[in-house]
């Protein structure tokens, strides 16, 4: 359910692209309706989750912040070019049919300094008009350990309020 | 396994002769670089179960460029030099992704890692060409698109850079772009 401002929900289902063993998603918790809240669709290897970045105004660009954490060994894939593909998106419009995203923020491992383990990549957006409106999509990237790479596709969903 | 062995160390040098090798098929066949002087020879490392190799295999560049080139007369190699025990590494596993890749070259053994260590090859898929005189001609990726499906290619356009140099080869041309960033997994060395 919508409320003032945005609502944060997570599809927490998993598409493996490679590997299917090797990254099992853990289930997610349920959608959290809460504003700004993230939620996380989460697997052994790495945590996912989509942000707000408010204001939405109808017709002016605006961002939403999709970040990837690895874990348990594994890195962010520095060489994957990460995507958004949108589907099932409603009220809002992107600029191509698969977003290409350039890393923003990011947190070197613990145990390893020159990795990234966590990643955040900005997603640009445009609401079309007030109101209800929900960012969907699937996000491609690749988290690595020294022992494996994994490249996943995983639904993300973020419902928001557009004034 | 590894039958002889290069005295090179560094990695293959563009332009100089190609580190001549003896590796085991999965059926135990030796296979000898140097006895294919007077041909291209296309080398592919190769780990089956590498997401980027099943991609490429799967739906990026690498469905059926193989088999294309060697009907065009192109020798193609695909070498493992995953050590024991690493991911996609024995006989088995490399064989069900032949089939499962409906690979028609040899896939050779280099379990020692001599091979790989000799050329330089850091990720799979990571290619190599060498020309009929037996110099590198080549070495990079597959295509200029790191997400192994050839949906993101560097630019906008997807190119396959192994299939440009065998063109550029072909028509008796200097490669064009010899040495491109090569992406995928690393290599499964044992160390």
């Amino acid at each position: 359910m919508l409320r003032q401002v945005r609502e944060l929900i997570l599809i927490p289902l998993l598409v493996l692209a490679a590997c299917t063993k090797e990254a099992a998603p853990a289930p997610a918790p349920a959608p959290a309706p809460t504003a700004e809240k993230k939620a996380a669709p989460a697997a052994d290897n790495y945590a996912l989750s989509i942000e707000a970045r408010a204001p939405y105004t109808a017709g002016k660009e605006a961002l939403a912040a999709i970040t990837v954490s690895a874990k348990n060994g594994f890195h962010v894939n520095p060489d994957y070019p990460v995507a958004f593909k949108p589907e099932g998106f409603e009220a809002v419009k992107f600029a191509e049919e698969r977003v290409r995203l350039q890393p923003g923020q990011k947190t070197p491992c613990a145990e390893k300094a020159e990795d990234a383990c966590t990643v955040e990549f900005p997603l640009a957006l445009t609401p079309e008009k007030a109101g209800p409106a929900k960012v969907a999509g699937v996000l491609a990237f690749s988290v690595c350990s020294a022992d494996k790479c994994l490249i996943e596709k995983v639904p993300l969903s973020l419902a928001l309020t557009v004034e | 396994m590894l039958v002889a062995l290069p005295a090179f160390a560094g990695g293959a040098e563009l332009g100089k002769p190609a580190p001549d090798f003896t590796l085991q098929d999965l059926d135990g066949k030796e296979v000898k670089l140097s006895s294919f002087k007077g041909k291209t020879v296309v080398l592919e490392w190769f780990n089956p179960e590498c997401p980027f190799v099943k991609a490429a295999h799967g739906k990026g560049s690498l469905v059926d460029t193989a088999k294309q080139q060697q009907k065009k007369g192109v020798v193609w190699l695909s070498v493992n030099s995953g050590a024991p025990g690493k991911q996609g590494t024995g006989v088995e596993k490399n064989k069900a992704a032949v089939k499962s890749f409906a690979m028609e070259n040899p896939v050779l053994l280099d379990e020692t890692g001599t091979v790989g260590k000799a050329y330089g090859a850091t990720n799979t898929p990571h290619l190599f060409i060498v020309d009929a005189k037996g110099t590198l001609v080549y070495r990079g990726g597959i295509d200029n698109s790191p997400d192994g499906e050839g949906k993101s290619p560097e630019g906008g356009k997807l190119i396959n850079h192994v299939v440009a140099a065998l063109e550029d080869l072909a028509a008796n041309r200097p490669v064009k772009t010899p040495d491109t960033k090569a992406y995928g997994c690393s290599v499964k060395y044992a160390n």
